[in-house]
């Protein structure tokens, strides 16, 4: 796994993010850089801080995390 | 060689956490390619993702809307088909995963259900180590 990759999942495996429940969140450089409840939204607002950066997107999941 | 991922923790305000068997992975589209995290699903039949995560991925959705059920009851949905990669140390696999988009304002991380994927590998679940093991089906290329 390149190294940016691996960095930034480790931090999502290592981070408290009970305060994102629900929420998407764009990590990026082993650091949160945005979060909100729209991924596009994030993922923009992501890019326009990070735009030549490797960028992990995730949803916090809900305790209910709906399953088809 | 078999590949392994400890299970995502998410702690709750509550004091409690939940534990998934998730996994790291590359989505490619026509407009976006980034990295994300999804849920191994061995009772879905086929992958899924929200309208919206299929659309910021700039997926092929001209197709004819269709249903997908399950405990969630019966939802419009289009099936297309996305990019991944899995990759973890020196172990890289590309597939094209058939998925379904499920329409309307629904918000979940995406599932990786059985077809298309659970044929690629060997997936065992260790509850005990909290990890996901994913050994490579050795038969035909993908």
């Amino acid at each position: 796994m390149q190294q940016t990759k691996q960095t930034n999942y480790e931090f999502f495996l290592k981070t408290d993010m009970s305060d994102l429940i629900g929420q998407w969140v764009a990590i990026s450089n082993g650091k949160i850089v945005a979060h909100g409840e729209s991924p596009k939204k994030v993922m923009a607002e992501a890019k326009e801080k990070n735009p030549k950066d490797r960028i992990l997107l995730v949803r916090v999941p809900d305790k209910e995390t709906m399953i088809f | 060689m078999a590949i392994h991922f400890k299970y995502s923790t998410v702690k709750r305000p509550d004091g409690t956490s939940v534990k998934t068997p998730s996994i790291p992975i590359t989505l490619i589209g026509k407009s976006n390619q980034f990295d994300s995290i999804a849920l191994i699903d061995s009772g879905a039949d086929i992958s899924a993702i929200s309208q919206e995560f299929a659309e910021l991925l700039g997926l092929d959705l001209d197709k004819e809307v269709d249903f997908a059920y399950g405990i969630g009851g019966k939802v419009n949905s289009i099936e297309t088909s996305v990019s991944i990669i899995v990759e973890k140390d020196h172990e890289k696999y590309y597939i094209n995963l058939p998925v379904k988009v499920i329409l309307g304002n629904y918000d979940f991380p995406m599932l990786l259900g059985r077809s298309g994927f659970f044929d690629k590998f060997v997936i065992s679940f260790d509850e005990t180590k909290e990890r996901v093991s994913l050994k490579k089906i050795q038969v035909g290329k993908f």
